[in-house]
């Protein structure tokens, strides 16, 4: 496994670009990602989504080859195109067959350096794009996760739906698209190329800043702006959303979280693993789904952005047992310090992340992701290659710390989205009248 | 291919297969259990029964309380699942080497040791009764597409949906689990995989040692209904609350061991895979449709028996679902008299740089060893993909349309968008 991070090499050329290489795979195969330290925490206020959008425009057509010219030249070599934003990070990634790999290098280029942004292009992805959200708005548990995103992070630069909204898409302009390509793809510092495949090192590496020669042409610049963000999470801690059709109800439930900085970074991932990341080792598993059949599944995510991303816990059950199970969460948590096997669980959990570690490598695209994480936070190899020591440092002493500083009650926010009126009657027993709202799904949607 | 897929083989005296990949890139291994135990093999009234019993293996056994066989494998950081198809159910872990001793006595051990109890069973069958709703039930189009299954088989047991219907998983008893385990789950029918960082000789004695000792079970020749050719269309048409309405066809093509497999799988890519798709640059690209899809089970998915090559189109706000599907019908025919050859080569290429990134996955080279061998009896017939793939030409992606795409072969259902009102008169769905 070591060979595997001692073979990966890395050079910077004068624009500032990073060209990372690694030989790596059994197939066939060379896969290019470009990477752009920026994601949809950029996207304006009123034009949600831009970011994911103009990435996926940069494949709209070059200056010289029109959309369905690129595309044809592409596909005829079998390549794979996958390119889209998180909110810290955009990426493009190409996978192609080996043998025709010199050929494309060209075609790479244009995609990156040089987009057209054709206006027919762009009407026809802004409909798409419409017509895509208005199909995901039927899908409660996607409505659902919009939700708790949003109320998790109002105030701050992640606050919206990462892929826009039916009135934010209607105010793209190829301006806009030009100048994010302009300000944040053409600036060297602000990217990395990632070259992967079945092939010496050096020479991965040599195709690499052959790409990269494009970023010397740029004379972008622009100066790192820190993400917004509010500490104040307003409004009401429950959003119960009435869907009638529905026979299942999506639960959300939301607390604070941290950094990818915050050095807490390693007990946090172990307190998640032990509350609802860890299947069935997690506590909220074992209670809601072993003990109590009240669902088929529930987890909990953290997501360490630059900001405090959220922690978030997600679940379904059927309608008749839904305040139940949202009862069952909010117990499981006030009493999580003083769970009986908290050690067990906490040396499980130590024990997965460390013997679990060779499997986050085992294919090329599971490498590549790990690769593009330590990218997009400016990280260190070490803090991927040291991750078995950290987590086997941390101690139950850090855990209850995060427990009590960041699963209280009193910070949730919820989203419950299901047939309100075989409910509702308890939640108005059990919350304050000021701390719910009931909104109806279609409004709902407009809230996105 | 056949480098990265060439198991060696054996066979226990009991009748227990065994499949065994040495690849040492990594210190993991994984360790699957096939067996052909999957909806096929049901009968009316007890569906959703091979299912549930994939769940009800995670539930404990002599010495092991509920889920605590996933707790172990993951304290040693593995991963571990189970899934179940029409034509079989696998249980895999992925996990690091050194523990595929503890790894095989337990998968081993809960084949001799399971305890399924009443309480156990009622707490299991609410869970599962929950994954039918998350899966089917609030879904825009799963309860749809259970009704296109059903429409298009009148016999063979795909007519209904893998987790079982409803009313069924309610009805389901501890002794009916007790029996379709000692008819299904025995030596015979199963088959173990083992890929990676492992010697093959030792893992061989190491799965004789907790395996030899099952005792056999004679299940005798099966009896699966066949089904009979279509003789004409079907249609239908399924009320629900959804935003768009949606059409869904469906054509009888033959089984995972058939020729006809492979011309159709680049027929799939052919029409939808890829921005240079037919589908594509026709009906999405320009917003016709919000989605427009061919859809097949990939190998080694594809089903034993005859399955049904789908073609489903959720429409646009602004053109009408029937032009939508005249033209759809157009392309597709259309094909005959204007495939490129070099649309047949981008189709090929396109399909085996995917198979070439799948087969980096040594979980994914073990599933295909194991569900090749536990549905055609052979997983050597894997190796044949990228030559099959690779020798076809455009005659034979026409031959395919001629074949299955007539509509006496077709069954098309659309779904007609209905207010909350018209919904709530219907019931809920279940």
């Amino acid at each position: 496994m070591k060979e595997i991070f001692s073979g990966i090499k890395s050079t910077e050329n004068s624009s500032g670009a990073k060209i990372i290489a690694i030989p790596y795979g059994k197939t066939p195969r060379i896969i290019v990602a470009f990477l752009i330290r920026s994601g949809a925490e950029k996207d304006p206020v009123g034009k949600e989504g831009l970011v994911d959008f103009t990435i996926e425009a940069l494949s709209f057509g070059t200056k010289t080859r029109s959309f369905e010219a690129f595309h044809e030249e592409i596909e005829k070599y079998g390549v794979y195109l996958e390119m889209g934003s998180m909110w810290d990070v955009s990426y493009i990634v190409l996978s192609s067959p080996n043998e025709s790999f010199g050929y494309l290098i060209p075609l790479y280029k244009e995609l990156f350096f040089e987009p057209a942004f054709p206006q027919k292009e762009i009407s026809e992805a802004q409909n798409r794009r419409k017509a895509k959200l208005q199909k995901l708005s039927d899908i409660s548990s996607w409505i659902a996760d919009q939700l708790i995103w949003n109320l998790a992070l109002k105030g701050s630069n992640y606050g919206h739906c990462r892929i826009g909204n039916g009135r934010s898409i209607e105010n793209f302009t190829i301006e806009d698209f030009k100048e994010f390509h302009y300000k944040y793809c053409l600036y060297g510092p602000n990217t990395c190329i990632i070259i992967m495949g079945k092939e010496k090192a050096d020479r991965l590496l040599d195709i690499g800043s052959k790409i990269a020669e494009g970023f010397q042409e740029s004379k972008s610049s622009f100066s790192e702006e820190e993400p917004f963000e509010n500490p104040h999470r307003e409004g009401p801690k429950v959003i119960i959303v009435d869907r009638p059709d529905l026979t299942q109800s999506e639960i959300r439930v939301s607390f604070p979280g941290i950094s990818r900085h915050d050095p807490d970074y390693y007990a946090f991932t172990l307190m998640n693993y032990i509350l609802g990341g860890g299947g069935f080792s997690s506590i909220l598993m074992d209670r809601l789904r072993s003990q109590k059949g009240l669902t088929y599944g529930v987890k909990s995510n953290f997501y360490p952005l630059k900001i405090k991303g959220p922690m978030i816990i997600s679940t379904f059950t059927p309608t008749a047992y839904t305040f139940q199970t949202f009862k069952e969460i909010l117990d499981t948590i006030a009493s999580f310090s003083s769970h009986q096997n908290l050690e067990k669980y906490l040396h499980e959990g130590k024990e997965f992340f460390k013997g679990n570690f060779p499997l986050r490598f085992e294919t090329p695209e599971k490498l590549l992701k790990e690769v593009i994480h330590l990218e997009t936070y400016k990280l260190s190899t070490n803090e991927l290659v040291l991750f078995p020591e950290r987590i086997s440092e941390v101690s139950l002493d850090n855990i209850m710390k995060l427990v009590n500083y960041y699963l209280k009650l009193e910070q949730l926010k919820a989203i419950i989205v299901g047939r309100a009126k075989d409910f509702l009657k308890d939640f108005e027993v059990f919350l304050n009248k000021n701390e719910f709202i009931i909104v109806d799904y279609k409004k709902a949607i407009e809230l996105l | 291919m056949k480098e990265l897929l060439n198991f060696r083989r054996y066979r226990l005296d009991n009748g227990l297969r065994v499949l065994i990949l040495e690849d040492r890139t990594l210190p993991v291994v994984s360790f699957q259990v096939h067996f052909a135990a999957g909806s096929r093999y049901e009968l009316p009234g007890v569906t959703g029964i091979s299912h549930l019993f994939e769940h009800m293996m995670f539930r404990g056994t002599s010495k092991l309380g509920p889920e605590e066989f996933s707790k172990i494998i993951q304290s040693k950081g593995g991963v571990v699942n189970a899934f179940t198809t029409f034509d079989h159910t696998t249980y895999w872990e992925n996990i690091p080497s050194k523990e595929l001793d503890l790894v095989v006595e337990l998968e081993a051990h809960r084949l001799k040791e399971l305890r399924i109890t009443e309480e156990s069973l009622a707490t299991e069958l609410e869970v599962v009764r929950s994954e039918r709703k998350m899966r089917i039930a609030n879904t825009p189009y799963g309860a749809a597409l259970e009704e296109l299954f059903s429409l298009a088989y009148l016999r063979h047991p795909y007519r209904w949906p893998v987790i079982g219907w409803d009313q069924d998983l309610r009805r389901l008893t501890v002794k009916d689990c007790l029996e379709y385990f000692r008819r299904r789950y025995t030596p015979c029918r199963a088959v173990i995989v083992v890929a990676g960082d492992v010697d093959p000789e030792r893992t061989l004695k190491l799965i004789e040692q907790h395996y030899a000792d099952l005792v056999p079970f004679d299940p005798g020749e099966e009896f699966i209904e066949v089904e009979p050719p279509q003789r004409g269309k079907r249609t239908a048409v399924f009320k629900k609350r959804v935003e768009l309405e949606a059409f869904f066809w469906a054509f009888h093509v033959p089984g995972i061991e058939s020729e006809y497999i492979y011309p159709l799988i680049l027929l799939n890519y052919i029409l939808s895979i890829g921005k240079t798709s037919r589908f594509w640059k026709r009906f999405v690209k320009n917003g016709s449709v919000t989605e427009l899809k061919a859809q097949i089970d990939p190998l080694p998915f594809w089903p034993k028996d005859p399955a049904l090559f789908i073609i489903y189109g959720i429409a646009s706000p602004r053109v009408p679902l029937q032009k939508v599907e005249n033209e759809v019908w157009e392309e597709l025919w259309s094909l005959k008299d204007n495939l490129l050859d070099d649309e047949v080569k981008k189709a090929q290429r396109l399909y085996l740089n995917s198979l070439w990134a799948q087969l980096e996955s040594i979980f994914f080279r073990a599933l295909m060893g194991g569900i090749y061998e536990v549905k055609t009896g052979d997983f050597r017939k894997s190796w044949e993909i990228e030559e099959k793939i690779s020798n076809l030409t455009k005659e034979d992606v026409i031959g395919v349309i001629e074949q299955y795409f007539r509509e006496d072969n077709c069954t098309r259902l659309i779904v007609e968008p209905i207010t909350a009102e018209e919904e709530e008169r219907f019931g809920l769905i279940e």
